[in-house]
């Protein structure tokens, strides 16, 4: 008996084994859902496609300024309302077929098709694309590409970056041909995906990691293990709790980044008690975003705004003056139940303890916390059936109007219920506008309204926590958590063992 | 013969049953499989739920499934969208039961000789031992065994991957995190059940008829405290292979536990239905495997004949 059950673990185990991994090896944290760039907003999907997919541009992964990627020439004209961009000739997927320019035009195309499921459909909304194949008799020329959009889209060079707007090929699954610097090997659901380097690779000859291994690791406590037993080379969240430590002993590998992501608490407005102003400024008027912050171990930076302070050439808007000198909220108000509202998590609920207990300080009222999962979390808050939510944003792109048009009265992301037309017509005003200066102040008028009007009440910007392998190089902190594969190689003085 | 076909259908109408219950259960849950923080502009979503026939009545939906699972299709995963249900199964299963017969086999290698020799030495230290032993790690949670089996054979000794990991190697830290307290659990019911027998008349009677020490000890000890192992087995077998779900977190294992929890939080409907059901099955075979094999340990059980 004893010996039938070994002879089956033999002959099952080897199934439940893996194969080896090679080259760099990355903890990406959730399980990658899809590898379709378009049609994926998540962050652990985008990481994996950034290695697959390249874009028209890519970005200087110190600055975030883009570059040119499959674009050897791009420029902007009207103020970003037209952008025109010239391709390198010779480029190949990543099976060696011709990528052509007007490979790129039926991409994007595609894209702004509601059919095929993308939550970046709406980016290309109304523009009209023009190509220019590449002159077959002459070998310097890929042909160019124009687009022009219905209002500027200054921040286009940068959003091309972005894997929703990498061509994608036609003639084989976007899951497996790209024309990023590495391409696809194997994927298996829950374990890794595993890439190589892509010979046919425009800037093939600055990639110098022979291939990458993606592994899902949920936990973040499984990440720091792996990290610290050299198992892996990076991991993109660190535990909190281990983050004292982490800063106290392994600086070289630890940094917290600044992220271009604020979280906030979003007020419902349609119904008592938060459909009142006052009852609104006084809930906001008595956080202290400061203690916040400081009970969280300050390494994250306590926000009085919704846009993030790195915002290039962004000024803020001042803080409401009214919240330092709050309005007593009215007694009617004192006898209903109030209710904050998070999804279920250590950080939240941690912050959300902070909070009743400076409204218990501060306004002596008992505040009810509700803790949900998260998918119930989001039907509640897309349902309006909250008082109070905890709430965050990651700006796609570095542009405060990434920020604020999610509370446009038309924003499928707005779920306050709020609908303000001078807001509206701020953010409208602002998307019209060509004249960069002009377009600033449009949008710190609307950022002033929004907190003026205390629809939200900003809480903290986020913190990237990166574990990343001080031998590695080209892998840089920044805002965006923006990472270019092909230009990340192990050190030389310190190959990896 | 008429038994087992009994036993059969009573275990079609169970995993009909479960097909139906955690199908209507996941879709009285809140939210929806593509719901994200960012939403999904609505002609957009609409697209996505008529594609995955989710704009049918639920009726329409139930029957759809249902005829699917009959042919052991259950549909494309509504997270994964490009991955089947049932590639995802074949990926995963294979691990979960990799890691449930590890653990088993060091349940069954750790736990039965502890408990007999803690029987043989009633009283005795190593009878303290095993019983010390087995009350600890029956009441240490198993992600605690994990942190100190990690702490001890990946950072101390450096043995063992602390996750993931290649080959075989990856499996030696959670099989044993996962058989440490059933084998507690094993060793203390081999150690009541060797001392009722030993107490009986069997072994002495077999002595005075003058047969060696160790054929008393192999016929007339431990055949019959095999029975309520046995019978103890079956179900733990299946709770090994099925229950791992916080050992492969630990050690980012890609078995079915993860999946399991995940497709629910998810509202992954169908790879949510198709695990339920895998696991469903599976429990019922495992315990059909044990009833026959008590069937053949002890004769007054009949479980599969007449």
């Amino acid at each position: 008996m004893t010996l039938r059950v070994l002879a089956f673990l033999l002959a099952v185990l080897p199934l439940a084994c893996r194969e080896a991994p090679r080259g760099l090896v990355v903890a990406n944290g959730d399980d990658v859902s899809l590898l379709h760039p378009q049609r994926t907003a998540s962050i652990s999907d985008a990481r994996v496609l950034q290695a697959m997919h390249a874009g028209l541009t890519r970005l200087d992964p110190q600055t975030l300024s883009p570059e040119p990627g499959l674009a050897r020439r791009f420029e902007a004209s009207e103020g970003g309302r037209r952008w025109r961009f010239e391709l390198r000739p010779g480029l190949r997927w990543s099976d060696g077929l011709a990528l052509q320019v007007e490979d790129v035009e039926r991409s994007w195309r595609q894209l702004a098709d509601p059919s095929q499921g993308s939550p970046y459909a709406n980016w290309l909304e109304g523009a009209t694309i023009r190509t220019t194949p590449a002159d077959p008799r002459d070998s310097t020329d890929g042909g160019s590409l124009e687009i022009e959009f219905p209002h500027p889209q200054p921040s286009f060079a940068e959003m091309c970056a972005f894997p929703a707007l990498a061509p994608i090929a036609g003639h084989a699954p976007p899951e497996q041909v790209g024309s990023g610097p590495f391409r696809f090997v194997s994927r298996r659901v829950r374990d890794r995906i595993v890439v190589e380097r892509n010979p046919f690779y425009w800037d093939a000859a600055q990639v110098a990691i022979p291939a990458i291994d993606f592994l899902t690791v949920d936990s973040q406590v499984t990440a720091l293990n792996l990290f610290l037993a050299g198992e892996v080379a990076y991991a993109p969240n660190a535990p909190e709790l281990a983050v004292p430590a982490l800063l106290a002993e392994r600086g070289e590998a630890f940094q917290p980044q600044p992220q271009f992501a604020s979280t906030f608490l979003r007020f419902q407005v349609t119904q008592p008690p938060f459909d009142r102003l006052e009852h609104r400024r006084a809930f906001v008027a008595a956080i202290d975003p400061d203690a916040l912050a400081a009970s969280l171990g300050r390494v994250r930076q306590p926000a009085w705004h919704l846009v993030p302070p790195e915002s290039p050439h962004w000024e803020p808007p001042p803080v409401p003056r009214w919240r330092s000198a709050p309005p007593a909220l009215p007694q009617p108000a004192r006898e209903q139940r109030f209710e904050l509202l998070y999804n279920s998590s250590e950080l939240n609920r941690s912050v959300a303890e902070v909070l009743q207990a400076q409204w218990l300080a501060n306004l002596d009222l008992e505040v009810a916390l509700i803790n949900q999962e998260w998918k119930s979390f989001l039907a509640a808050q897309r349902g309006l059936d909250y008082q109070i939510s905890r709430s965050s944003w990651i700006g796609d792109y570095l542009d405060p109007l990434a920020f604020l048009e999610i509370f446009h009265s038309e924003s499928g992301n707005n779920r306050t219920g709020w609908s303000d037309a001078v807001y509206d017509g701020l953010i409208e005003a602002a998307r019209g506008e060509s004249e960069p200066e002009a377009r600033r102040l449009l949008l710190r008028e609307a950022e002033r309204r929004l907190l003026d009007q205390a629809i939200i009440a900003p809480l903290y910007h986020e913190v990237g926590l990166e574990l990343i392998d001080p031998r590695l190089e080209g892998l840089h902190r920044n805002l965006r958590g923006y990472i270019d594969w092909g230009r990340v190689r192990w050190s030389p003085e310190e190959p990896p063992s | 013969m008429s038994a087992l076909l009994r036993r059969l259908g009573a275990w079609a109408i169970t995993l009909w049953a479960v097909h139906l219950a955690t199908f209507f259960l996941l879709r009285a849950a809140r939210g929806g499989p593509f719901d994200e923080a960012r939403s999904l502009p609505p002609e957009v979503e609409a697209q996505l739920r008529a594609d995955f026939h989710l704009d049918e009545p639920l009726i329409q939906q139930y029957l759809r499934a249902l005829g699917g699972a009959l042919r052991g299709d259950f549909g494309p995963s509504l997270r994964y969208r490009d991955v089947r249900v049932t590639e995802i199964l074949a990926d995963a299963l294979p691990v979960s039961i990799g890691l449930g017969l590890g653990a088993l086999m060091i349940a069954l290698l750790l736990g039965i000789p502890a408990g007999l020799a803690a029987a043989s030495s009633r009283r005795g230290l190593g009878d303290s031992l095993v019983r010390a032993g087995s009350t600890l790690l029956l009441s240490v949670p198993n992600f605690v065994i994990a942190g100190i089996v990690i702490g001890w054979f990946s950072f101390g000794l450096g043995w063992f991957p602390p996750a993931g990991g290649v080959g075989w190697r990856a499996f030696v830290l959670p099989c044993l995190c996962l058989g440490l307290p059933t084998a507690a659990q094993l060793a203390r019911l081999a150690r009541s059940a060797a001392l009722e027998v030993l107490d009986g008349e069997g072994p002495r009677a077999a002595q005075a008829r003058g047969l060696s020490p160790s054929r008393v000890r192999s016929r007339h000890i431990l055949k019959p405290a095999l029975a309520p192992l046995l019978a103890f087995l079956g179900p733990t077998s299946a709770a090994l292979l099925t229950g791992s779900l916080v050992i492969e977190q630990v050690f980012a294992l890609p078995g079915l536990g993860a999946h399991f929890v995940q497709a629910a939080l998810n509202r992954d409907y169908t790879l949510a239905v198709g695990i339920t059901v895998t696991y469903t099955a599976l429990l019922g075979l495992l315990t059909l495997l044990a009833d026959w094999a008590m069937s053949r340990v002890d004769p007054r059980v009949e479980a599969l004949s007449g």
